[in-house]
């Protein structure tokens, strides 16, 4: 990882996160320092972040956090500081703060792609297929290429575990998710990026269900079945496997 | 995964599960960290992951920077707009863009077919005008370098002077009262800088300069001397080509830009021979000056100065010697002999020629019409009704760049451009 050199302005070296953007969001003649200051501090962590992302190529991750921090640059005011945290919990808000707008991006991106991305197999596995879904529409110049290249992403991004991170609940997720098919994959994927630890009751924002409706021309009923059945399949998938190497240990 | 959840049927249990799922997700970096709790335990994992190193694209901020002064503009312009609506009426506003050459027919290439509705909606009254009106301007200021509060004001002139294109790196034609040519131009040549970057990752080679060396390579590589073989020829030397549809303007560019060169042939015509000599003549322009970094050529019909010029007749006998097997010259006194110096006679005289010495009788007509421009005859015309027209040479030279191009090299606007940029006239409509 070759990390950008800090330096310039110690003021703003010195300065809290909450200060930096104070400074941005005043749009004065520091504010592109406090700005360039408070790139330094993060592009290092969201690059990780986003760089491990399914389905972006070098290229999108790239756009990606540049467009994130030109974002939090235009965001600057809405940013609420709070500088009585100790350093630590201030940076995780700092950079939580920044992974809601690289997601928001990253939706975007997948939301263009999504609509290229249904793709003929998907069909198989339903029996709810209308006739819009099986005439799909014509393909533009330019774009078989694209998807063929977002669906090698995808593929790509799937196959390859961080053998580094890997524990055993992460190998068996990713064997799991790997049985389902690209439709199922996106539903249970866009579901948990949605996810809320310790809310009762999940729900999915209604743009993003009428959004992956109208992308797999399913009814909210039946993306909600295919949901479940993911769901279920990748639990009851993750269990097998767990106790036929249990029993295979004991053996 | 490990859960002794995994018993009960109840919604707990079940949050439970979804919530350990979600977390190896975060975990392994398939979603992103939303809240505080989520980055440290994501934290957890990207301290101990390998990443690549971080592009040179990101490594510094100066790099973007001058985002932010986009940022800033458009700010200011929202502050703006939002205090008043735009001063400009839709109607006013593609008046404005008309009179500097931006027919609405032209203008729709521009726009993503979402705008393309959107407009057609307005002209049956119905839609957000002023958003329309500022979806445009945005884009023709990306195109075009002016800046948005130039283009929304009615009483600021819109002018392609060469120090308002901030983007085109290139010289606008002497001719540039015409103001569709300039525009045109300017536009190509973001599209061609565009097809650049989707093909970054090409090999380039050295260049050929002579007829010889040009027909013996394709020949080499490929057997024959066909405009499908010349093109491929092109992208292995790392030469993307850029095949246009639109009429007018120009009938083909060669820019390059840093050491890479691009081509853009535009030819009405559409027939094989007469796309494979302007390539072959592109090709010839690619090939000067290599240690040059940069160049602008432009081939206007309507500059006599140019087309008369040494090294676009240099160009022009290398093509038809790549094309004619080394015999252009022969074969056009064969042909003046035949029609016993009588120009009016060459239109019969051209295929029975072509035929008995085993050549193609559109390539010969085509080096034919250049021979007589050198005397000021202009026998383009007839040259025109010799050509085999069954292959769109334009569909050809675009499925060789969709085959070649990157397109996730591309950003989402670029990306747009580009397509719309390959559409002919009927998908446009789309």
């Amino acid at each position: 990882m070759r990390f950008i050199e800090t330096g310039g302005n110690p003021k703003l070296n010195a300065a809290t996160d909450g200060q930096l953007f104070a400074l941005m969001g005043q749009r004065g003649s520091e504010a592109k320092g406090a700005w360039a200051e408070f790139y330094i501090r993060y592009v290092n962590d969201l690059y990780k972040a986003v760089h491990r992302l399914r389905g972006l190529s070098a290229t999108d991750v790239e756009g990606v956090v540049q467009d994130t921090m030109v974002q939090a640059w235009k965001a600057a005011l809405t940013f609420q500081a709070d500088d009585g945290l100790e350093e630590s919990l201030l940076r995780d808000r700092t950079l939580s703060w920044l992974c809601r707008i690289a997601q928001n991006l990253y939706f975007a991106m997948r939301r263009q792609r999504r609509i290229n991305l249904v793709s003929g197999s998907d069909e198989e596995d339903g029996a709810e297929s209308s006739p819009a879904s099986t005439g799909r529409a014509p393909i533009r110049p330019g774009e078989l290429h694209r998807t063929i290249q977002c669906a090698e992403a995808l593929i790509e991004g799937a196959g390859q575990p961080d053998e580094e991170i890997e524990s055993n609940d992460m190998r068996l997720l990713r064997e799991a998710l790997a049985t389902l098919t690209e439709r199922e994959w996106d539903i249970l994927m866009t579901t948990y990026e949605y996810h809320e630890r310790g809310r009762k009751q999940q729900r999915l924002p209604q743009a993003v269900i009428d959004e992956l409706c109208q992308a797999y021309d399913i009814s909210p009923e039946y993306l909600r079945k295919i949901r479940e059945r993911a769901h279920k399949q990748v639990i009851g998938y993750s269990k097998k496997l767990q106790a036929t190497e249990e029993t295979d240990e004991k053996l | 995964m490990t859960t002794k959840a995994n018993n009960k049927k109840t919604p707990k249990r079940r949050e439970t599960l979804g919530d350990q799922v979600h977390d190896r997700l975060i975990e392994m970096g398939w979603i992103l960290p939303q809240t505080e709790e989520d980055v440290r335990l994501a934290r957890k994992a990207l301290e101990r992951i390998e990443c690549p190193p971080l592009p040179p694209s990101l490594a510094d901020p100066r790099r973007i920077i001058d985002r932010l002064d986009e940022v800033e503009a458009e700010e200011r312009i929202k502050m703006r707009v939002d205090a008043s609506p735009p001063a400009i009426s839709l109607p006013d506003l593609l008046k404005r863009l008309r009179e500097v050459g931006m027919a609405l027919r032209f203008l729709r290439r521009l726009l993503p077919s979402e705008l393309r509705v959107e407009l057609t909606s307005l002209t049956k009254g119905k839609g957000n005008e002023q958003a329309v009106v500022m979806q445009v301007a945005k884009i023709v200021s990306s195109v075009f370098g002016w800046a948005l509060d130039v283009i929304l004001n009615p009483s600021a002139p819109l002018e392609f002077s060469q120090s308002a294109m901030s983007a085109a790196r290139f010289k606008l034609p002497a001719r540039a009262n015409t103001q569709r040519l300039s525009a045109y131009t300017v536009y190509a040549h973001t599209v061609a800088v565009i097809l650049l970057k989707a093909t970054a990752d090409l090999p380039r080679k050295p260049i050929p300069t002579s007829a010889e060396e040009l027909r013996d390579a394709i020949k080499r590589q490929y057997g024959a001397v066909t405009f499908e073989h010349a093109l491929r020829y092109a992208w292995s030397l790392g030469i993307p080509v850029l095949p246009l549809s639109d009429s007018g303007a120009f009938h083909g560019a060669c820019w390059r830009l840093n050491g890479r060169n691009v081509v853009v042939l535009k030819q009405r015509v559409r027939s094989l021979a007469r796309w494979l000599f302007d390539l072959i003549h592109e090709l010839v322009h690619a090939g000067q000056n290599p240690e040059q970094p940069d160049l602008s050529i432009i081939e206007d019909e309507g500059l006599d100065a140019r087309r008369l010029s040494p090294e676009e007749k240099n160009a022009n006998r290398i093509a038809g010697n790549v094309i004619l097997d080394g015999r252009a010259e022969e074969l056009a006194q064969n042909c003046v002999t035949a029609a016993k110096g009588r120009i009016e006679l060459l239109k019969r005289v051209v295929p029975q020629v072509a035929a008995k010495e085993g050549v193609a009788a559109d390539a010969l007509a085509n080096y034919m019409a250049f021979r007589l421009s050198l005397q000021g005859e202009n026998w383009w015309p007839t040259a025109v009704a010799l050509q085999e027209t069954e292959v769109d040479p334009w569909q050809v030279a675009r499925e060789v760049l969709l085959e070649r191009a990157d397109f996730s090299r591309l950003h989402e606007f670029e990306r747009g451009l580009l397509e719309q940029a390959l559409m002919d006239e009927a998908e446009l409509e789309v």
